[in-house]
């Protein structure tokens, strides 16, 4: 089967029909509204969901330009979808939002500035090679010029934090020949991840080997489409996402067992990429492909034999991703791996609480993101951890900004567990605890009651 | 009635003593704190006020004196199909305890309990017990995680892990009465500067002044202490249906001896087969203004989720799964008796959906899970019908048939979970309506004001009520207790600044 990119052009999602049918499904319980990050932190109708799907509903009503303020409450939103884990009524905000903002994108006139920026954001974060030059340059540009720009601050930062590939671990683990062969997977490298923390991908396909799998890596794919999917711009999001489908297409063909992505940010867009195709031509491919991607601690998971060759007696703070958490729909799934594995998980309270993070967002709403970042690192700071640990790019570069200790991927703390190279934060750590450690704590219990 | 003049001055007055976060009049807000789920209309209040301490409401209720504007507490206004946010009236102004007053102030692991402010939910409480990895435990509802554990208490809400009697297990509360005085209750009251047994116990001096802040409008309750349970190193849930709508009878007896011996220590919930499934998928017969589900239709869905009409619950708490298997066999060849039905074994309960809810709530894990039943139906429409019964099975198999009948009369599932006690229990009866359709909202209104007569027929009434049905409950008891209730009112709250009407206690306008 060969797949035509022009086809893509005849998507419906500017129905503003079943935009107002699906507004209409929120009969109003406000269960969503304590747990949107923004409505905790502003106290603001219009940016809870209920508020912004009553705007949303009023905008496509009327038509033509939406009102700057529905704009502005619309922009605010994290698309972090923990109301929609929360809403009795389900509700399905996700594709009410891409569809909003893909009617705000195509029918309103941003500022010339913001519109440059948003465009520089989306057309240089997704191609790997133009970004991973952007931070080389960002990162010889000195503080004081960033200060000058706005925006350009936040960019920096983001430059500064990136692991450039020769710094990265490169210690090569070959697939254990004794490894029971699972099957065959495609490892995709995101387009932010490969240039911020490309030792993520390393980690991902040294114990995925381990582990028994095929790795194939298609480096020709660039973005899933979340980047622009997020800022509205469905078309571009679907181009990219049909330039991923056009190359996964032989080796589905060929049989795969699975499309694993390490930044659960792109793994619940490609999830949901038999909802973006839906209608058009794409859609077998797209579901197939749906159907098929994992993140890989859900692979992880379910390998009956995985256990630690170290001792890995650490103890772990889990930031959960909005889009692992929610998106995906795998609450507690890192925590439950790396208790398989040895280590001491904790929960961070308010896990239902986005860190700002949201793709481009903290370089879009900065204020509101930077105060989510410290809320989180303040609750993830609470629970007196030795490390912390999440699954998606953003979070732990976010994170990581607020934290005394960068952040390490959770698919880093396996591979080490399983005989891969230390993860650096681990560097200088001596696991406070240990089997006997475990026990202990079960016997404090006032067991005489028991 | 208050003026237009005297709420703006009030607000006014409330702004500049606590500062403008301590206010909102925009009209979204207004709007949406107004909006409920009940049959009536949504009422958006005059006002919504923040405090952020006990001396910001006794500000508050001093200020609302001096301008003669009535206000309305809420914790975390979570409170839905009972009212959720809306005051009594429209010139009442909202007091949200929940968005600044939302501090845990204590937890107590050597003697199992918290101290916490109105604004700490569920999930708060969970999540801060984790936190710590404490020993102890929360009792949840199956309502909102985001909801208050106060505000649950202080209703009357009831749990299902061994602390399941939820105002049972408040103490020590902290009261801003209606003249802006500061109360404290129990030995809370003790003229000292460290009451030790303040939280502690209910049997202090003089008179018990805990309950008259329960299910009234008499004060703002500003803190509390929250007895807890002791974690235990495992919660072994033995869960069993039964197929036919006739077993409740004999089911609520043999629930009746597991209470009053105490060999359960959980409450047994017994469930019928709609109100789980209801969370599993929408109505498959609806259609607008159609009649309830047929009966072939229940069957239906019975065959396909492995249930029977009834599924009995409850909860073990001990050392390990070994430990308890002797009560889980003991509690097995109990029910064998009924010589029908069949237990669920642990490994088959984990992969049947509608059980996990039931889960959760024994393990004392907050969970949205069981609102998903609120999809049963389009258009938004929930009231709770919760009467309190006596664990008689005769009395409540009679009931049973005659809610069903009622329900069904009006167009309406009958979904109940039954939470037994040793003597007494409280049957949780959703309404689900369509609250866009006004033949539907009259039909749910008037469904429950039958069924509320059927039963106070019988000499039965209900444990908590809608907002929008609580005169109607307080009219239905003898002169004597309303004009004792109306006199209490008096007493501490001289200008009815409370809450006026809430509860049928004072008048609303």
């Amino acid at each position: 089967m060969t797949i035509q990119l022009r086809k893509i052009e005849s998507g419906t999602e500017d129905n503003a029909a079943t935009s107002v049918a699906l507004a209409n499904t929120c009969v109003r319980y406000g269960f969503c509204s304590s747990v949107c990050p923004t409505y905790v932190l502003l106290g603001d109708e219009r940016d809870s969901p209920r508020g912004r799907i009553a705007l949303i509903k009023e905008m496509f009503e009327r038509g033509g330009a939406p009102d700057p303020s529905t704009v502005v409450h619309l922009d605010r939103c994290l698309a972090c979808y923990a109301c929609m884990r929360t809403c009795a009524a389900g509700v399905n905000y996700r594709l009410l939002l891409d569809q909003a903002r893909h009617h705000i994108e195509t029918h309103f006139r941003r500022p010339l500035f913001i519109a440059a920026y948003r465009w520089l954001l989306r057309n240089v974060m997704s191609r790997p090679r133009m970004f991973a030059l952007g931070v080389a340059v960002a990162r010889r540009v000195p503080e004081s010029i960033g200060q000058m720009i706005p925006g350009a601050k936040r960019l920096l930062l983001l430059a500064r934090q990136a692991i450039p590939e020769a710094e990265s671990p490169t210690v090569d683990v070959p697939a254990a020949p004794e490894a029971p062969r699972r099957g065959r997977v495609v490892l995709l490298d995101g387009c932010v991840q490969r240039v911020l923390a490309p030792r993520i991908n390393a980690a991902a396909a040294r114990v995925l080997q381990r582990c028994g799998y095929e790795v194939v890596r298609l480096p020709m794919i660039e973005c899933c489409g979340a980047l622009a999917l997020h800022m509205g711009h469905m078309e571009a999001a679907r181009k990219s996402a049909a330039r991923c489908i056009k190359a996964l297409q032989p080796h589905l063909d060929q049989g795969l067992d699975a499309v694993v992505i390490a930044a659960s940010g792109c793994g619940s867009v490609i999830r949901k990429y038999d909802e973006l195709f839906r209608g058009t031509e794409f859609a077998p491919l797209a579901a197939r492909i749906s159907a098929i991607t994992r993140d890989p601690s859900e692979i992880l998971m379910t390998i009956p034999d995985l256990c630690a060759v170290r001792d890995t007696g650490f103890e772990v703070a889990v930031h959960e991703p909005c889009s692992l958490r929610h998106g995906l729909q795998l609450p507690e799934l890192p925590q439950n791996l790396l208790q398989r594995l040895g280590f001491f998980p904790h929960d961070v309270p308010e896990s239902h609480m986005c860190c700002g993070s949201a793709g481009t967002y903290s370089m879009l709403e900065p204020e509101i993101s930077d105060k989510l970042g410290r809320r989180r690192a303040d609750q993830i700071r609470s629970v007196n951890a030795q490390v912390t640990a999440s699954a998606n790019i953003g979070c732990l570069h976010h994170l990581g900004r607020f934290l005394a200790q960068q952040p390490v991927h959770v698919v880093e703390l396996v591979d080490w567990a399983t005989g891969g190279p230390m993860p650096p934060e681990l560097n200088g750590l001596i696991p406070s605890r240990n089997k006997r450690d475990r026990s202990e704590e079960q016997s404090n219990l006032p067991e005489a009651v028991w | 009635m208050s003026s237009k003049s005297s709420i703006d001055k009030f607000v006014a007055d409330v702004s500049s003593r606590l500062g403008q976060d301590a206010v909102n009049v925009s009209p979204d807000t207004l709007a949406r704190y107004g909006e409920n789920t009940s049959p009536g209309a949504d009422v958006p209040p005059a006002a919504v006020l923040f405090p952020a301490s006990s001396a910001d409401v006794q500000t508050i209720v001093q200020s609302a004196n001096a301008h003669n504007v009535p206000v309305y507490p809420i914790s975390m206004g979570q409170n839905i199909g009972h009212g959720s946010r809306a005051p009594m009236a429209p010139d009442q102004v909202v007091i949200d305890l929940g968005r600044r007053m939302n501090r845990i102030l204590e937890v107590n692991e050597e003697l199992g309990y918290c101290v916490i402010e109105p604004g700490v939910s569920f999930q708060a409480m969970y999540d801060e017990l984790r936190r710590r990895n404490s020993h102890l435990m929360i009792s949840t509802t199956g309502g909102p995680p985001q909801g208050s554990l106060v505000g649950n208490a202080l209703e009357r809400g009831g749990g299902s892990g061994p602390y399941a009697d939820h105002f049972g297990s408040l103490c020590g509360l902290e009261v801003v009465l209606g003249n802006g005085d500061l109360l404290r209750c129990g030995d809370g009251n003790l003229d000292s500067t460290s009451p030790l047994n303040w939280h502690l116990s209910k049997n202090g001096y003089g008179p018990g002044l805990d309950g008259l802040f329960a299910q009234s409008n008499y004060g703002i309750v500003t803190r509390a202490s929250v007895w807890l349970g002791l974690r235990p190193p495992a919660t072994e849930t033995f869960i069993a249906t039964f197929p036919d709508d006739g077993d409740l009878h004999r089911l609520i007896d043999l629930a009746r001896g597991l209470k009053l011996s105490n060999f359960v220590p959980s409450r047994i919930r017994i469930i019928n087969d709609l109100y789980l499934i209801s969370a599993e998928e929408p109505d498959p017969e609806f259609r607008p203004g159609g009649p309830a589900l047929s009966e072939a239709g229940r069957k239906a869905l019975q065959k396909k989720y492995g249930l029977g009409s009834w599924t009995v619950a409850g909860a073990f708490y001990g050392a390990s799964r070994q430990a308890l298997q002797p009560q889980l066999e003991r509690v097995q060849s109990y029910f064998a008796t009924m010589g029908k039905g069949r237990f669920i074994p642990a490994d088959e309960v984990k992969q049947m959906s509608p059980l996990q809810r039931v889960l959760h709530g024994f393990a004392g894990v907050p969970s949205e899970d069981e609102l998903r039943m609120l999809r049963w139906r389009p258009g938004g429409g929930l009231v709770w019908f919760l009467p309190s019964l006596p664990m008689i099975g005769s009395v409540v198999d009679e009931m049973h048939r005659i809610t069903r009948a009622t329900c069904e009369r009006y167009g309406f599932e009958y979904l109940v979970t039954y939470s037994c006690g040793p003597r007494s229990h409280r049957g949780t009866h959703p309404i689900i309506f369509n609250r866009q359709d006004p033949d539907e909202s009259r039909r749910a209104d008037a469904c429950y004001r039958d069924l509320t007569v059927e039963f106070a027929k019988r000499g039965m009434s209900v444990g908590r009520s809608p907002a929008q049905y609580q005169s109607l409950h307080q009219k239905q008891r003898v002169p004597t207790f309303q004009a004792t209730c109306n006199a209490i009112k008096k007493a501490l709250d001289p200008n009815g600044i409370i809450a006026p009407g809430r509860y049928g206690i004072g008048s609303e306008s």
